[in-house]
């Protein structure tokens, strides 16, 4: 994995249209801004809420960006693309 | 714009707790409490709020028959449940979710930084830009 790389999880509620709604939205973003440089993985907290604790996360949809550090982390609020971008500090890919 | 922030929960520290905490956001929006399922369904009607909190564990409507009752008057509102992040928690609302009855999770119990964060995020991150 290259230092560039992004490595992000979006932990949403079960599996429903809203939550699917969600994680489109997120992917259009990151394919938008950084190409293939990131990893994203979804947890549903449902059926994970330990490593929802784990991170801190307090509220569904949470994006918590955990490389390249600082780690950060936005609540809801996935349309709006400057909000997410400034929000976990994602520099647009070259 | 200014925005209605509706808070169902029977303990008036919460109600407390979601007005200083949403004073805090900088959002125009006012906080309109009720006490139970039926007051909270009079609420929502009467003040068609853009933000839901539901507290479990009230009198009146069961939890999730209010959640239900929000969702017939509105599909698109978004509902946080507050509770806590334990599978013993989460099981029937995971059964619901299962059932197609669609809403978010807020911690319980939280800060008011969380609060806020929740709130800004739903009522300010809602225009699409992109």
């Amino acid at each position: 994995m290259s230092q560039s790389t992004y490595v992000l999880i979006l932990f949403v509620t079960g599996e429903t249209p809203t939550s699917r709604r969600q994680v489109q939205q997120l992917q259009r973003l990151l394919d938008d801004e950084l190409g293939e440089l990131y990893e994203l993985s979804v947890v549903n907290v449902f059926k994970d809420p330990d490593t929802a604790v784990r991170y801190d996360v307090f509220a569904t949809p949470t994006v918590v960006k955990r490389l390249p550090e600082p780690v950060r982390q936005i609540v809801d609020g996935l349309r709006d693309r400057e909000r997410v971008l400034s929000g976990l500090e994602i520099e647009h890919a070259p | 714009m200014a925005y209605r922030v509706l808070v169902i929960g029977d303990d008036a520290t919460v109600h407390r707790a979601f007005e200083r905490a949403v004073a805090d956001t900088g959002c125009e929006c006012e906080v309109v409490n009720a006490a139970s399922g039926e007051a909270g369904v009079e609420a929502f009607e009467a003040y068609r709020p853009a933000l839901v909190f539901l507290d479990l564990s009230m009198p009146g409507l069961a939890d999730l028959d209010l959640a239900r009752a929000i969702r017939e008057r509105d599909p698109r509102v978004p509902i946080y449940v507050m509770t806590p992040f334990y599978r013993e928690s989460l099981d029937e609302l995971r059964a619901a979710a299962e059932r197609g009855l669609e809403f978010e999770l807020m911690h319980k119990p939280g800060g008011l930084d969380h609060i806020a964060e929740v709130t800004r995020g739903v009522l300010l991150g809602t225009v699409e830009t992109y």
